[in-house]
């Protein structure tokens, strides 16, 4: 091996791959749409709520509530799911610099800082919009128990009933619940983002 | 890198902050109208509003009715209220002292109309009522929609108008 291939070679084990990954995945994950889904009916259903830490949809018989509408029904929960967009691509865009800038042995520094910054950022994240959901759905369950006439039956992932009797009318339906790929996507970026903060130390350690 | 790490803590922060107030200055630094701008309600019906426009009509209208054999009937032409298919699978209507059931499930198209036809054993004082100006009273209604089963009672219906009751004295 000449003298150049393995000054590439040493150049290339530099580069955190891991972090350049998982900071593109985190740059464009808070523009990929909703983490968890709850579905009323079959078939597409008659009531939808899409939710991520990055937007809340409502779609009744398929009709997306529109932006407009959104920021009518809470402005401020609206402006605080920007601020999380704007955080998320910030700390995406702080990890992708860190891990590029890891192959200058000038900025060897200043990118460790940058991928132990922003790493383990989306972990919290996915970690906190779970915890978050599990405390929704038993309050949800719990408040419903308390009440009389509605029943609400689910769990954050599978299955659930809803009933509901008010006088002459009775309503019931099954709930469907999942998290979608997008989600998944957020996973395998937070796993990426762990790889990289243990590469990162690698790199400054060698 | 004290610098560097001191600025990179303080973007989010900054970001937060900005969009917080950004949301509170566009809404007049209003507690309320921040938090909630308009009551649910309000917003529902600005969202079920398209969906409000297809169902101009009344969702149950008597058709007809009259004796046929050895049966009496009543057809009531039902309007979809909402931009999905509506299965009628069971339903019963009382009229002129006598039960009237669904005779088959009926499928009421997105925006569209369908035509429900209930039948009951014929009976002698329940035709002459009939034939003097039906008068529904309760109608019970099992529909599916999209998964989702509703079942109501209602007693509330549409009175029938003297031409409704001229084509009954046929």
């Amino acid at each position: 091996m000449t003298t150049v291939e393995k000054a590439s070679e040493r150049l290339w084990r530099r580069l955190n791959f891991f972090g350049v990954l998982a900071g593109i995945l985190t740059l464009l994950l808070p523009f990929s749409g909703a983490w968890w889904h709850l579905t009323l009916g079959t078939d597409g259903g008659i009531f939808s709520i899409l939710a991520s830490p990055f937007e809340f949809k409502f779609l009744i018989f398929n009709k997306q509530i529109s932006t407009a509408e959104a920021v009518q029904l809470s402005p401020l929960l609206w402006w605080l799911c920007l601020a999380f967009k704007l955080c998320y691509a910030y700390f995406g865009a702080a990890l992708l610099a860190g891990s590029l800038l890891s192959l200058s042995e000038k900025h060897a520094e200043s990118a460790e800082t940058l991928v132990r910054f922003s790493s383990l950022k989306l972990l919290w994240l996915v970690v906190a919009f779970v915890v978050v959901l599990f405390i929704a759905t038993f309050l949800v369950n719990s408040a419903t128990q308390l009440m009389g006439g509605a029943l609400i039956d689910f769990s954050i992932i599978g299955t659930g009933k809803f009933a509901m009797s008010s006088g002459n009318f009775h309503i019931s339906a099954p709930i469907n619940m999942g998290f979608t790929s997008t989600f998944a996507v957020a996973i395998i970026a937070s796993a990426l983002g762990i790889a990289s903060r243990i590469y990162q130390k690698r790199i400054s350690s060698v | 890198m004290g610098v560097l790490k001191w600025v990179l803590r303080v973007i989010p922060t900054l970001l937060f902050i900005l969009c917080i107030l950004a949301a509170f200055a566009t809404h007049g630094f209003s507690l309320k109208s921040t938090l909630f701008s308009a009551s649910p309600e309000e917003v529902l019906a600005e969202m079920l509003t398209p969906l409000n426009a297809t169902s101009g009509e009344e969702f149950l209208k008597i058709e007809d009715a009259g004796v046929e054999g050895d049966k009496m009937f009543v057809t009531l032409s039902a309007c979809s209220p909402v931009p999905a298919n509506v299965t009628v699978k069971s339903a019963s209507l009382y009229a002129g002292g006598s039960e009237f059931n669904l005779v088959e499930p009926a499928v009421i198209p997105a925006g569209g109309s369908a035509i429900l036809r209930f039948e009951a054993p014929f009976n002698a004082s329940s035709a002459q009522q009939a034939a003097a100006g039906l008068e529904v009273g309760k109608i019970t209604l099992k529909m599916e929609v999209k998964g989702v089963e509703v079942e109501f009672q209602s007693f509330a219906t549409p009175p029938p108008t003297a031409a409704d009751r001229r084509s009954w004295r046929r």
